[in-house]
């Protein structure tokens, strides 16, 4: 009552230019409040994202497929009827591409030393072999120890951690990679109104079991039977199984 | 310094190149179809689902008459054991009185993705061994594997011992850590790879792939020997193409190579997961169709052949096979060559390891 009766002292004009003010004032606290919502769930994960994307290290070390994961994760929202879902796969294998180059110049960045050490190992050999008194005369015989230190020094390599880092990683980018083209795939199959890679794999997996169940009831119809090597043994096998019986002709 | 003698130097330029020339004009005279491997006649005796049963034709009295099965890896096709005329395993067997039966593994397709060791051991494996028993009404076989097929064996023999009268394993790994004892540089690479990677590294190449292409063992195997593979088609084409038979010798190694059928997904998980990482048939943890592996139950006479300079299998990764299993008839002969060296070599001394052993027995 008492407030209705300071109201009604409180001039209109004024009351004029304060409702707007107290509205606006309402608008921008409900978008601070939802800012303030939107950062508590998703602001730490998105600036460390952010962070991480502005470090050079995370340029260098690749693997930016998991980073368009996360960062679809991050801003993901629910699904809605009719409105077209965010996606960014489409972004997953230009990622899973630009990795695939970075491991290229990686191979490269880690072959350059290589060399050097090839050649370091070229030169010791025939450091050592001047001085036992058996020096190097002709180019046959220099390419034989070139080729030596060449084969020695790669094979050291190929079974070093550092290799099979970038084996690993190499590995990895590389099944991303496909596995992002499979899915442009899968979605123009779906177009097309053709099976999809996932939709075969499936069906291969229950010809799979049924190929394993038939196999089960034959043997167990065998051993009913009594007589594992008998002709009823031959006779309780499908004849399509079988499909050619003939003369093979050396290719 | 390096004083290299420059008269010399182009000697030597001259004569590479006259070689060069040689090995070109050889070259440029043969088409692929001239290439031929796996020429000895043979007879499809079973096929079920892409994988078959050849019967290898023979006029020769049989010396042996309990019948042999070759099992071959699933990496490479079967082919190698039939290179050429005087290199050739299947052919050297039969020669020496064998009744050989071959196993084609074929070129699985993404059908085949599923089929693991329980499939290829106790389906086409199983299905095979019962056909060459029903064809001459015999109870057991003599099983004779290959490297990876040698495994397929050991495991086949450890699950159906019933079904075999002798074992022959050729250049087979069966303990996968073996070559932590004995490390060398050019030996054991695939271990060293495979070790490497996590399991689901693995599980994720299967997940894109489906089965693994043949061309990724190819290229393992590239790695393994770098310089080899570098100098392949500049130095060594060059010095095969000097003659035609060590050319032709050379371009049907190569055609052999260039066929590398794709590895079923499931069981290239089982092979590199289980054996290559977790080593899990010596730890006789293996389990193929819910049915444990045990290496006990092999109690049959065993020969196991293994070469000490094979740059794949290292020796003692076959040489574990002596303390696992339980036969008191075990023999190791060990030859001399590489992986592949050991079955396409003109000697005959295995051969005549595995004819003078199974004759006995």
């Amino acid at each position: 009552m008492n407030s209705s009766k300071h109201q009604s002292e409180i001039p209109d004009y004024l009351r004029q230019l304060a409702d707007p003010w107290r509205a606006m004032t309402d608008m921008w606290v409900s978008w601070s409040e939802a800012i303030q919502a939107g950062f508590k769930e998703r602001g730490e994960k998105a600036s460390e994202l952010l962070t991480r994307a502005w470090s050079s290290e995370f340029w260098r070390a690749g693997e930016f497929a998991p980073f368009i994961d996360e960062l679809q994760e991050v801003f993901s929202l629910p699904r809605f009827a009719d409105v077209p879902n965010v996606d960014l796969s489409a972004l997953k294998p230009a990622a899973s591409m630009l990795e695939l180059a970075k491991l290229h110049q990686q191979y490269l960045a880690v072959s350059i030393p290589l060399w050097l050490a090839i050649s370091r190992r070229f030169q010791a050999e025939l450091a050592v072999r001047e001085k036992s008194g058996e020096p190097v005369k002709s180019p046959g015989a220099a390419l034989d120890l070139w080729n030596s230190a060449v084969d020695g020094t790669l094979m050291e390599f190929t079974r070093s951690g550092e290799f099979g880092d970038i084996q690993q990683r190499l590995l990895r980018a590389a099944a991303h990679y496909r596995l992002q083209l499979r899915a442009i795939g899968e979605r123009s199959a779906h177009v097309f109104d053709m099976p999809t890679r996932s939709e075969m794999t499936d069906l291969y997996q229950r010809v799979h079991d049924m190929r394993k169940e038939i196999h089960q009831l034959r043997r167990e119809v065998r051993a009913l039977r009594g007589n594992t090597n008998s002709k009823l043994s031959t006779a309780a096998r499908s004849p399509q199984d079988d499909e050619n019986r003939h003369d093979v002709r050396p290719d | 310094m390096m004083k290299i003698d420059m008269t010399s130097g182009l000697t030597e330029l001259a004569d590479f190149c006259k070689r060069a020339a040689a090995a070109t004009s050889r070259l440029a005279s043969v088409r692929d179809q001239d290439v031929s491997i796996a020429q000895t006649p043979r007879k499809e005796v079973c096929r079920l689902n892409g994988r078959a049963l050849y019967r290898i034709a023979s006029r020769q009295p049989h010396r042996i008459p309990t019948p042999v099965l070759l099992v071959y890896a699933m990496v490479g096709h079967w082919a190698v054991l039939d290179l050429q005329d005087d290199r050739s395993f299947v052919r050297n067997l039969v020669d020496a009185g064998c009744d050989v039966y071959v196993l084609d593994w074929g070129h699985p397709t993404p059908a085949d993705q599923f089929d693991d060791f329980g499939d290829l051991i106790n389906i086409y494996m199983d299905r095979f061994v019962e056909t060459i028993g029903e064809q001459h009404d015999i109870a057991a076989i003599n099983l004779v594997g290959i490297c990876q097929g040698g495994l397929l064996s050991l495991c086949y023999t450890a699950l159906h011992p019933e079904k075999i009268r002798n074992l022959i394993t050729v250049v087979t790994p069966v303990d996968f850590h073996a070559d932590q004892e004995d490390e060398r540089v050019d030996s054991g690479f695939m271990n060293v790879w495979t070790r490497k990677l996590a399991g689901e590294d693995i599980d994720l190449l299967v997940q894109a792939m489906g089965n693994i292409p043949g061309e990724v063992g190819g290229t393992m195997f590239s790695l393994m020997t770098p310089f080899r593979t570098l100098a392949k088609y500049n130095m060594t084409l060059v010095q095969a193409g000097q003659d035609s038979d060590t050319l032709m010798n050379f371009l049907r190694m190569e055609k052999w190579l260039s066929d590398r059928p794709d590895h079923t997904g499931a069981s290239a998980q089982q092979w590199l997961k289980e054996l290559y990482q977790d080593n899990k048939l010596v730890k006789g943890e293996l389990v193929v169709d819910g049915r444990t592996v045990d290496l006990r139950a092999v109690t049959m006479p065993v020969l196991n052949i293994y070469s000490e300079t094979d740059t794949i299998i290292h020796p003692l990764a076959s040489k574990a096979m002596r303390d696992r299993i339980s036969s008191t008839d075990y023999t190791e002969l060990p030859v001399t060559g590489g992986h592949i060296g050991t079955l396409v070599a003109r000697s005959k001394k295995v051969r005549d390891g595995i004819v003078d052993w199974l004759a006995t027995r």
